[in-house]
C-alpha cells in the first residue's frame, strides 16, 4: 500500500490520513484512487482487514462485580441437599459468544482450590454441583483444573447455573470460602 | 488548516488503536484471541447443629418397663416400648476441636405415688460408639463426650439392679438427656 502511495502524487495530509482509513474500512476491495493534483500511475490494490477473533464470557453479573454463592446450611447430613443463592441474579447468568472464530468453543472450570474457613478445614468442590437451563448443561465440580463444562460449535451460548451443596458430610461448622474461574477458549 | 488535518490524524489513529485493542473486564470478560475468564466466588455457612435420638424417632416417649418377677439380687432386663435394644443416635456439626457432651438427668426418683425408687437402681450396656453405666441420680450426669463433627450410633440395653426389698407397686419415672457443645 506504502508503495503505491508513493506512486500517487498526494498531499502529505493525503499521505497520513489515507493508510488509516484504508486500514479501519471494512470494505474488502479497493479500487478507487485518492489524490490531488495529477495522477501520473494507477493500480489496483486489495485490501483485507480482518475482525479480530474475539471471545465473550459473562459468569453472573455483568461488569466486575464477581458473584457470591452462598449456602446457609441449617440441617444435618444426609437432609439432602442445599439450595444456594446468588448475590447477583438467580439462578447465575452464563454467557459465553465467540466472533469470527472457527471450530469449537470450549468453556471450562477451575475448582482444584477447596472452599476453606478460618482454621483450615475444607470442603471440596465436589460438594457443589449444578443444574443447567437453556444451553448451560448440568453437572458437578470436578476439584481439578480444565474441567470441561460444554463444547460447542454454536457462537452464541446463552444459559443458567442454579448451584447446590450436597451436605452429605460431617464437616467442622464455621464459613467456607471458595472461587471458581471458568475460562472460555477457542483452541 | 494545517492543525486541523494533524488533529484528524490524531483522532483517526486513536479510533484505529482502540479498534484493535480488547476491552478486558471481569467477571464478564471480552477477549481477543487467547481466552476469556470470569470467576465465581462460593460461601458454606454451617452453623453448629445438633441432634439426638434415644428409642423411636419424633414425639414419642419409649417406655423401658422392669417386669420384677424375682426377689432381690437378681437383676432385671428392661423392654422397651420402641425398639430393643434402645437405638441411640447422636449427630453434630461443631467447629474443629469443639466437644459433643451427652448427659442425663436422673435425679428424680421413680415413685408410685407413696415410695420411691432412686435411679441408681438402673444400669445399661451400651454399643456403638457409646458408654455403659449406671445412674447416678443427679441432673448433668456425663454420659459420653465426642470431640468435632461426627454421627455416632449406638444402642441401650437397660436393666434393674433389683438390689433391695421394696413395697409392691408401680413405679414411673423419666430420665432427660441433653446433648450439648459449648
Amino acid at each position: 500500500v506504502i508503495n503505491v502511495l508513493k506512486r500517487m502524487e498526494l498531499s502529505n495530509w493525503g499521505r497520513r490520513v489515507l493508510p488509516a482509513l484504508l486500514l479501519v474500512s471494512l470494505a474488502t476491495q479497493a479500487e478507487d484512487s485518492c489524490a490531488q493534483g495529477q495522477v501520473v500511475a494507477q493500480e489496483r490494490v486489495d485490501i483485507a482487514i480482518r475482525s479480530p477473533e474475539r471471545l465473550i464470557l459473562r459468569v453472573g453479573s455483568q461488569g466486575g462485580r464477581i458473584d457470591v454463592i452462598q449456602f446457609q446450611v441449617g440441617s444435618l447430613p444426609g437432609s439432602g441437599p442445599i439450595p444456594g443463592v446468588s448475590s447477583g441474579g438467580n439462578p447465575v447468568t452464563v454467557m459465553a459468544k465467540s466472533k469470527k472464530i472457527s471450530g469449537r468453543m470450549l468453556l471450562t472450570a477451575d475448582s482444584s482450590i477447596p472452599l476453606t474457613n478460618a482454621l483450615g478445614d475444607t470442603i471440596p468442590f465436589g460438594e457443589v454441583s449444578w443444574t443447567g437451563g437453556g444451553d448451560m448443561p448440568s453437572g458437578v465440580f470436578g476439584g481439578q483444573h480444565g474441567q470441561i463444562l460444554f463444547s460447542s460449535t454454536a457462537k452464541n451460548v446463552m444459559g443458567t447455573m442454579s448451584f447446590s451443596y450436597a451436605n452429605r458430610s460431617y464437616v467442622p461448622a464455621g464459613t467456607y470460602i471458595g472461587q471458581v474461574l471458568f475460562t472460555l477458549s477457542a483452541p | 488548516m494545517e492543525m486541523l488535518k494533524r488533529a484528524s490524524t490524531a483522532v483517526l489513529a486513536i479510533l484505529c488503536s482502540l479498534w484493535f485493542v480488547s476491552p478486558v473486564m471481569a467477571e464478564s470478560d471480552v477477549a481477543v484471541g487467547g481466552s476469556a475468564q470470569a470467576r465465581l466466588d462460593f460461601r458454606v455457612e454451617i452453623p453448629t447443629v445438633l441432634f439426638l435420638q434415644l428409642g423411636s424417632g419424633g414425639a414419642v416417649i419409649d417406655r423401658i418397663t422392669f417386669t420384677v418377677n424375682e426377689v432381690p439380687p437378681t437383676p432385671i432386663q428392661g423392654v422397651s416400648s420402641g425398639g430393643n435394644p434402645v437405638p441411640v443416635t447422636a449427630r453434630g456439626l461443631v467447629p474443629t476441636g469443639n466437644t459433643i457432651t451427652l448427659t442425663a438427668d436422673s435425679s428424680i426418683a421413680m415413685t408410685d405415688g407413696t415410695n420411691s425408687v432412686p435411679f441408681t437402681e438402673v444400669s445399661w450396656s451400651a454399643a456403638g460408639d457409646f458408654s455403659g453405666g449406671t445412674f447416678t441420680g443427679v441432673a448433668g450426669q456425663q454420659l459420653d463426650q465426642f470431640t468435632d463433627s461426627g454421627n455416632r450410633t449406638g444402642t441401650y440395653t437397660f436393666s434393674y439392679a433389683n438390689s433391695t426389698y421394696r413395697p409392691t407397686g408401680t413405679y414411673d419415672g423419666q430420665v432427660t438427656y441433653t446433648l450439648s457443645s459449648p
